[in-house]
């Protein structure tokens, strides 16, 4: 009883970190401007990976950067949800062939949401962000068990 | 104003040079006599670098190619100095005292193609991950793993 | 990888004595201080920059790039001459036409295709919409790096007219794909007229008044950024600045002006210059660029001609190679291009003022304090697209 009262209040304001690595990020900062507005669903971004609830994907993960964007996610406290956007999240995207892309994310996080465009539309992103506050609500015992599979094994 | 480049570069030098384009001159030399063409260069008003860049001409036996771009502000015009090295021997002096901006641009030639630059003080990876270096992989003989043609052992 | 407590974006990780020693500088402490203004941070973008600092003081400073790498110049040579445009346009992806323009003449110069006239009117209007858009973003991150966050959603309100009308034209608001080798890809209709019209018409109406108002003659900006990051003007030429950085030291090199390409030659506009060279002229130049770029806009629109906007451009090309260059909103962008007579290019080279821009930032960031190390980096303009492409 006492968790549904915190998966209540956790979805109406799901914090998030800043991870821009890719030309999705700037349709993140169109959500954030005064026309797609996303503070009236509670959204915001914060700096810290101690004090957020997601991280979002924002396509174009590099091989450099793919040490990084796992260490950030290593240091988010449970539960905690994965917003990918872009076609570059599930995929490549234009970049499909490249060896210094790391194209299937998924082996590595475990996704929850998916929003498809290069770059997406900010209103098909602001479906996908009720989606994920949706997941957040209802859907506590997947989100409990969403250990990283594979993490282990990489090498730094 | 360029013709008075030419005339000059082929009295001193006795390099034959020409246009590129409308603005641009297009000069040929050896690489023993890269740095004085440089800094003659440099004391007549092409002081702004643009870039080196590379040209691998392998798969038809050529060999590689080193270009490097010059602009003149005050007069508007161009040159692209060029020198043709063989596959084995891939050395070449370093302009980056004449020219101090040019120092990263010939770390990442060195980085993507594996020129040597001779005298470079920073020769190191720069863009690649630390374990991708020695691989060079702007050279027509590495294909990116999407597009090798299948072996017998498929990964 | 060290010991590292994460804290709000900046790491703190002492190195041992072997890497730089404050005795060989002659300070007066063994040991300095290094931070890491890290890859996960909201003001530096996936960079990173190493800061050795004495108390307050910084000693030196040195950049750590490569984390959006894709390596564009050798995915082109898997595409055909048109599909390139896909590959090129995502170089940097906040002003995407300078990138496919100077790629679509490098390819019609090889093949030696004639473009008509209304195609480079209307990529004239597209180019300096992609202008005006990034130097939008350019204004609101310079003031937001200072801690203030008003300017930034006041330009986003003004971008929006703008992705508007690139909507109305070719159903993309930012990676649209419509300058193609040959021409432009779609027809400009009259509701795209319509649209450019009404958002440049916001811009000179409603957002230059107001932001001129508060935020260009603000004392605390000009006590935090005047003096900040000085560069004289030879010695700008001498460390390869490049685009707005350059203007702002008295060096009047705009390429739309020196060797015109697409319809500048036959518009009237003039080249803005300043005679400081710290980052608040750099800021100035960025805002005046703004209003001169309005004006190209209406006087396109007005010389539209009718005709044709695309031609056949043929499958093959035959040998040979181009140099061309074209004013970015960050600076001049140049491209090698070689063709051997097959379906692509056989090499592209982009040379990307960013990252000239990058590495002079060191030589200017010498005894200066921790706190402008921000203002001179955002001052500077860089995108990280272009600088790792």
């Amino acid at each position: 009883m006492i968790l549904k009262f915190f998966d209540w209040t956790r979805s109406n304001s799901p914090w998030g970190v800043h991870f821009c690595s890719g030309c999705c990020s700037l349709e993140v900062l169109a959500l954030m401007g005064p026309r797609f507005d996303w503070e009236r669903y509670g959204f915001m971004m914060t700096p810290s990976p101690r004090q957020a609830d997601f991280i979002i994907v924002t396509g174009l993960v590099s091989r450099k950067v793919l040490p990084v964007l796992l260490r950030v996610y290593q240091q988010m406290p449970e539960p905690r949800y994965v917003f990918g956007m872009g076609a570059c999240a599930g995929g490549g995207g234009p970049y499909w062939d490249s060896d210094f892309v790391a194209v299937d994310v998924s082996q590595y996080i475990p996704f929850d949401v998916f929003v498809a465009g290069c770059p997406p539309n900010p209103e098909a992103t602001l479906e996908g962000f009720l989606r994920l506050k949706e997941i957040i609500l209802r859907d506590r015992e997947n989100a409990a068990k969403k250990h990283p599979n594979r993490m282990e094994e990489l090498e730094y | 104003m360029l013709e008075e480049i030419r005339e000059k570069v082929k009295s001193e030098f006795g390099l034959e040079s020409e246009a590129y384009d409308t603005n641009m001159l297009l000069i040929e030399c050896k690489k023993e006599q890269l740095r004085d063409l440089m800094k003659f260069l440099k004391s007549n008003g092409f002081n702004y670098p643009h870039t080196v860049s590379v040209v691998d001409y392998t798969p038809k036996g050529e060999g590689f190619q080193v270009n490097y771009i010059l602009e003149n502000l005050n007069d508007k015009k161009f040159v692209m100095v060029r020198v043709n090295l063989p596959e084995d021997n891939l050395s070449i002096p370093t302009v980056s005292d004449i020219f101090p901006p040019l120092q990263p641009h010939e770390r990442e030639a060195w980085e993507m193609f594996g020129v040597e630059f001779i005298g470079n003080p920073r020769l190191e990876v720069m863009l690649l991950p630390e374990w991708a270096e020695g691989w060079f992989p702007l050279r027509k003989s590495y294909d990116f793993k999407k597009h090798r043609k299948p072996s017998k052992e498929k990964k | 990888m060290g010991n590292s407590i994460s804290l709000a974006g900046y790491t703190f990780v002492v190195e041992e004595t072997k890497e730089v020693s404050g005795e060989d500088l002659g300070l007066l402490q063994e040991k300095l201080l290094q931070l890491n203004w890290g890859v996960q941070h909201p003001a530096s973008g996936p960079m990173r920059l190493k800061v050795w600092v004495d108390g307050d003081e910084v000693v030196k400073v040195d950049p750590d790039i490569g984390y959006v790498l894709r390596l564009l110049e050798k995915l082109v040579e898997y595409r055909t001459w048109q599909n390139a445009i896909v590959n090129v346009e995502r170089a940097c992806f906040i002003d995407n036409f300078g990138t496919m323009t100077g790629y679509s003449i490098a390819a019609e110069k090889i093949a030696g295709v004639e473009v008509p006239k209304k195609a480079d009117y209307v990529r004239t209007i597209l180019c300096e919409g992609g202008r005006i858009v990034s130097h939008l973003i350019g204004l609101g991150g310079f003031i937001g790096v200072l801690g203030v966050h008003t300017p930034m959603q006041w330009a986003l309100i003004a971008r929006e007219k703008f992705l508007d009308a690139f909507e109305v034209y070719s159903g993309q608001r930012i990676a649209t794909a419509s300058i193609v080798p040959g021409g432009v890809r779609y027809e400009p209709t009259g509701k795209f007229i319509e649209k450019m019209i009404s958002a440049v018409d916001f811009l000179e109406k409603e957002f230059i008044p107001r932001y001129t108002e508060v935020f260009i003659d603000n004392p605390t900006l000009k006590l935090r950024s005047q003096g900040i990051g000085v560069v004289p003007k030879e010695k700008a030429v001498e460390l390869g600045l490049a685009g707005p950085a350059l203007r702002a030291s008295g060096v009047a090199s705009d390429v739309r002006k020196d060797y015109p390409y697409t319809a500048y030659g036959e518009l009237d506009f003039r080249v803005v210059t300043k005679e400081e060279g710290d980052a608040y002229a750099r800021y100035l130049v960025i805002w005046e660029e703004l209003i001169e770029s309005a004006k190209i806009i209406r006087q396109a629109i007005e010389g539209l001609p009718e005709g044709e906007w695309r031609t056949k451009f043929p499958i093959k090309v035959p040998p040979g190679e181009a140099y061309v260059n074209v004013e970015w909103a960050r600076g001049c962008f140049g491209f090698h291009l070689i063709s051997d007579g097959g379906t692509g290019p056989y090499r592209l080279k982009m040379r990307a003022p960013s990252f000239a821009n990058l590495w002079a930032m060191p030589e200017m960031m010498k005894n200066v304090k921790l706190a402008d190390v921000p203002v001179i980096f955002a001052s500077l303009y860089m995108c990280h697209g272009d600088i790792d492409r």
